[in-house]
């Protein structure tokens, strides 16, 4: 059986970095995949969460790549980064339609985006967001969902993030 | 030509236009210089964080190395400004930033359909001589305060004054050349903006904002315009010189205060009575005491003060609105010195424009050089990030450029988002 890739953006990530749960991301079943954009905005924005990150991509918890094949990169310029979404969005979302990955992103312009052009190039994509990555550890039987909604407290509490659910229960 | 030549070639031409040498190239990238050649030759595959590093670097969109947007048309502004400045190679990362940042905020705008900014009157008139060009700019002054509905009260922040009509403004102060006092841009890409030497004393750069502002309303047909020594001669310059005074020192204000500290009445002053014991006319003649309408050195520092100008500026509008002859103009431009000691004395900001900001006052000068432009734009992207026209990702960049904690500006841009 095909292990399914996810390419995951700053977006998803950050949300685990800051809460110093990158083990969730190591047991999603499936690979994790970033491209070198990720660590570079870790680096610019959110200084304390690099090493974690970087302590992250060295137990082997997901793959850091670099984005240098000429398809991906011209897809890359085309998605226009710079204007409507960041440089980093626009390498992940290349990656996944390129190589028929899925995506994790949480912001809504950057999945309309990746969306459309899925759809120009007639390619299938999924995405998914922070609250899929957690729904899909709970279905693989990895977290349950009382520590699920702990993190969400977490998340509402300390680091503005809200997802919808009352509780991951009811997302099952 | 394949595309990694043709990406190749763009980086070429962008780092020839902005001088930079392929060792600096190689270092902001983390690469051997080799790996620049081979890159720029098409012979290397450039990464996408490369691609966004070099966008960095050399102050342009990562997409105009594929479509060549922006590496060319602007470029051209740019080498025009540095030709003109001859004095000051190091002018040219001065201006990159400037039109990268108004390339953003146009950019904004254009997501949020306010391309077509507040509608700013043209005033453009030919101009015959020096005396139209003073009437010309002291005339469009009085409309243009009328306008804005500023009556004969002294402006208050005039970057955001100017801001709030569709124009770029911001200050710098590093390696801006010293015979440079700003500048006025005009460009498809970016629209009008106005940049300012930074070195200057505050009470000189808002001059400088009223002036470059009156080449917004007068000269926008010309892409690009520097305030220097020595094209000082010249009409237009002279025409921007009345507006900046008018605009900032209205003829009616100025007078109100020369009042208010008791000067600026005639020498005599015929009054015409009504007796009704008589049922005639009575007259009589008022004379202020003597020396008591003099305007001093003292009463110049606190007209300057009220009108956020310079002691000399001051000096000359008095002078033009016939408030002083000659020979006391002369006068009290000498007397400067005494005008200094006595705002020193009274512990109130320097107004003279001689010589640069104190250290101290660079340092606040440096926090607020670019004031204006990063709240436009910072209220732009959060307006744009509300309503789903960029994502979190271009937030973070936006703050990152213009020196904004990208949590700060992402979780207010959340909270700004409806519930």
């Amino acid at each position: 059986m095909t292990i399914p890739i996810v390419v995951a953006d700053t977006s998803v990530l950050i949300n685990f970095l800051k809460i110093d749960r990158m083990d969730l991301v190591g047991r999603y079943p499936g690979r994790i995949l970033a491209t070198d954009h990720v660590e570079s905005e870790l680096a610019d924005d959110y200084p304390e969460q690099k090493a974690r990150y970087q302590a992250a991509v060295a137990a082997g918890l997901l793959d850091a790549c670099s984005v240098t094949d000429p398809a991906e990169v011209a897809l890359f310029l085309r998605l226009g980064p710079g204007v409507c979404l960041g440089a980093g969005e626009c390498s992940a979302i290349a990656v996944a339609l390129t190589r028929g990955y899925a995506i994790a992103i949480d912001d809504s312009r950057a999945i309309k985006v990746a969306v459309r052009e899925a759809e120009l190039m007639g390619a299938r994509l999924v995405v998914l967001r922070t609250q899929e990555i957690m729904v899909a550890l709970i279905r693989a039987s990895v977290l349950m969902v009382e520590e699920a909604d702990q993190v969400k407290a977490d998340w509402e509490q300390n680091h503005r993030f809200r997802l919808k659910a009352r509780s991951f229960r009811d997302l099952l | 030509m394949t595309e990694a030549a043709l990406i190749g070639r763009r980086i070429r031409e962008a780092r020839d236009r902005r001088d930079i040498s392929q060792q600096k190239v190689a270092d902001a990238l983390g690469i051997p210089r080799t790996a620049v050649t081979n890159i720029e030759s098409g012979t290397r595959n450039v990464s996408t964080l490369e691609l966004t590093r070099l966008g960095a670097l050399f102050n342009l969109p990562p997409a105009a190395f594929l479509d060549g947007s922006g590496v060319s048309d602007l470029a051209v502004v740019r080498a025009r400004a540095l030709s003109e400045a001859t004095s000051s190679p190091e002018f040219g990362p001065v201006i990159d930033r400037m039109i990268d940042l108004c390339r953003e905020g146009a950019e904004l705008r254009r997501l949020l359909d306010q391309d077509t900014p507040a509608s700013l009157p043209n005033y453009a008139q030919r101009i015959a001589n020096a005396g139209d060009a003073v009437r010309q700019g002291e005339g469009r002054a009085r409309e243009e305060r009328r306008r804005l509905g500023l009556g004969n009260a002294p402006i208050g922040n005039l970057p955001e004054l100017i801001g709030n009509q569709g124009v770029w403004v911001a200050s710098a102060a590093k390696d801006f050349p010293a015979n440079v006092s700003g500048l006025f841009l005009n460009h498809p890409a970016i629209g009008m903006a106005i940049l300012i030497n930074g070195k200057h004393k505050p009470v000189r750069q808002r001059f400088s904002y009223a002036h470059e502002y009156g080449h917004a309303l007068f000269d926008r047909q010309e892409e690009l315009r520097l305030t220097q020594d020595r094209n000082s001669t010249e009409l237009v310059e002279k025409r921007a010189n009345a507006f900046a005074a008018g605009f900032l020192l209205p003829a009616g204000g100025v007078l109100d205060q020369l009042r208010v500290l008791g000067k600026g009445q005639p020498s005599r002053q015929a009054q015409v009575l009504y007796s009704v014991a008589t049922d005639s006319n009575d007259e009589a003649e008022i004379r202020p005491r003597t020396g008591s309408q003099v305007i001093t050195f003292q009463d110049v520092a606190v007209l300057a003060r009220h009108f956020g100008v310079s002691y000399d500026a001051m000096v000359w509008r008095l002078r033009n609105l016939d408030q002083l002859d000659m020979p006391a103009t002369t006068a009290l431009i000498e007397r400067r010195d005494d005008g200094r000691r006595y705002l020193k004395m009274l512990r109130l900001p320097d107004l003279f424009d001689a010589g640069a900001a104190s250290d101290d006052q660079e340092g606040k000068q440096e926090q607020e050089q670019e004031q204006e432009l990063r709240s436009q734009l910072a209220r732009l992207a959060i307006e744009a990030y509300r309503r789903e026209e960029v994502s979190q990702g271009r937030l973070r960049e936006i703050a990152r450029k213009v020196g904004l904690r990208a949590t700060d500006l992402l979780e207010l841009a959340e909270a700004a988002k409806p519930a």
